[in-house]
């Protein structure tokens, strides 16, 4: 049994590192935002547009791909349909190293988040819920989604603190 | 050798006693270590649950603050934050309304219909926040006015929340000491049941112990004595031999065989008295039509059982008119002893 979950730690460390090798050899230069910035990434990361910081604007996050996710949350009812960019994705895209993500909500509220998460989940930074833009009245602009629906093992309370919601950085370390 | 055999012997008995008693200690350790854990869990559900709706109040602060800020300094920054904060302030709201992770709350009584009159209030609020740099003082004058009126009810829907958190904790509390009493006392009657088992077991096994010891000690003694008894009757000059309860050989000595040459052959102990009679008659130590020996033999035992061996024993011998028989009475009441001597 033990060694099994090794097995899968190390696979799981290798696919990370996969993922963000591929992302430093795929780094290529970010267009400056042309509209407000929605997020902000900073720490380290080898892809940056505005000064030492990566900074996305809504249409930037669309064209990184969005990814849709149904699934139950804490705060809301039912099931709602959730539209985000992949945080693989945004990992890949900027070439985000280090193993610990700190999530920033407009609050100042910090989380840090285990890059594995990402890896590991299909984690998305939803902007669009139920086809909607997600305002900062509905823990927009910017809510990290996990989905727990589809892996049980995300239910816990301890994942339930890193659903962040208003996330306006994200620091890499 | 022997001592480590006992030893050996000594680890198994007391070991799976002790194995028992500890494995028995381990299992209630860890019944107190998850009790523990799960008094944590709940001061830390009341944190989180505590944490929440501290958040709330303080969005309101900040988002009150802030309209202030802009009041005393307008600018579009202080604008645009001010907007910011009033759209945080009401992000905190409607998930008091819907999900799980607020639905204890919702159970408290106003708790609902307040947090829909702070939601409906700030929709009033909406126009004038959307034209903020537009708003003359008066019209600023009054939305903070509006706040204020809003600032009791939001500090009454925490503190009344607070209220039924700590309610809820101080039952959760209730029950976890209810459970950790009963589980105490449960434990301290099974360390003195398990004690008393034990102390029984113990002096049980003591017991047992000093039985079988006795017992080993008995059969050496018997076998010592009966080597002791060997080695006197071979010493003595007149053949002896004693029958058990059930008229068989139990003890000879080697002058009763030289005696009784004819009966050499089956002389062992355990043999029939009867055997050793049909053995005399066969031999023709006994002067016996064939027929007649059953008969004789079952006359003989009568005999026997009811007199003295001199009786019969002389006619055993075939030369009985050499011997002199001497007998005693049967040595107790179901065994009997036999004496033959040789006239000199």
């Amino acid at each position: 049994m033990f060694k099994t979950r090794s097995l899968v730690c190390v696979m799981t460390h290798t696919i990370a590192a996969m993922f963000l090798a591929i992302g430093v050899a795929r780094a290529e230069a970010l267009p400056q935002p042309k509209d407000r910035p929605l997020l902000e990434v900073t720490g380290q990361i080898t892809t940056k547009n505005v000064g030492d910081k990566a900074a996305f604007d809504f249409a930037m996050l669309e064209a990184l791909g969005s990814t849709t996710l149904v699934t139950s949350t804490a705060w809301t009812e039912g099931r709602p349909e959730f539209e985000g960019v992949l945080l693989s994705a945004l990992i890949e895209r900027i070439g985000a190293t280090g193993s610990t993500a700190v999530a920033i909500a407009l609050n100042d509220y910090k989380v840090e988040i285990p890059i594995e998460d990402f890896t590991r989940y299909p984690v998305i930074l939803a902007y669009r819920m139920n086809g909607k833009r997600l305002r900062v009245r509905d823990k927009g602009p910017l809510w990290i989604i996990y989905p727990q629906d589809d892996f049980p093992a995300l239910k816990t309370k301890q994942t339930q603190a890193r659903w962040v919601w208003q996330v306006k950085e994200i620091q890499f370390k | 050798m022997v001592n480590l055999r006992e030893l050996i012997w000594f680890v198994l008995r007391y070991g799976i006693l002790v194995t028992g008693f500890g494995g028995f200690l381990v299992g209630v350790f860890f019944i107190f270590q998850g009790l523990v854990q799960q008094r944590e869990l709940i001061e830390k559900e009341s944190r989180i649950n505590v944490w929440f709706l501290a958040q709330t109040e303080i969005e309101f602060l900040r988002f009150h603050g802030s309209l202030k800020d802009y009041e005393l300094t307008p600018s579009p920054e202080t604008a645009e934050l001010a907007v910011e904060r009033y759209e945080i302030f009401w992000s905190r709201l409607p998930p008091l309304l819907e999900g799980p992770q607020t639905a204890e709350l919702r159970t408290i009584d106003g708790f609902v219909e307040s947090v829909r009159a702070m939601i409906q209030a700030l929709e009033e609020l909406e126009p004038a926040m959307e034209g903020l740099q537009s708003l003359s003082v008066v019209s600023l004058m009054e939305i903070d006015r509006k706040l204020d009126d809003l600032s009791g009810p939001v500090h009454d829907l925490v503190r009344r929340a607070l209220l039924y958190d700590s309610n809820e904790v101080n039952r959760g509390r209730s029950r976890h000491d209810e459970l950790y009493q009963q589980l105490l006392v449960l434990f301290a009657l099974s360390v003195v049941v398990g004690l008393a088992v034990f102390v029984l077991l113990f002096r049980q096994i003591i017991k047992t112990n000093r039985a079988v010891g006795a017992q080993e000690q008995a059969a050496t003694q018997a076998i010592t004595t009966r080597n002791e008894l060997e080695l006197a009757i071979n010493s003595i000059s007149e053949g002896f031999i004693i029958y058990d309860q059930d008229d068989r050989v139990a003890l000879f000595n080697q002058r009763y065989v030289d005696l009784h040459p004819q009966q050499a052959d089956l002389l062992v102990v355990g043999v029939p008295f009867q055997e050793l009679l049909r053995a005399a008659a066969r031999n023709g130590g006994v002067d016996i039509p064939e027929d007649q020996v059953e008969d004789w033999i079952a006359s003989i035992v009568a005999q026997r059982h009811a007199a003295t061996e001199a009786m019969f024993e002389s006619r055993l011998c075939p030369m009985a008119a050499g011997f002199i028989s001497t007998s005693g009475e049967p040595a107790t009441a179901d065994w009997s002893v036999s004496i033959r001597t040789s006239p000199s």
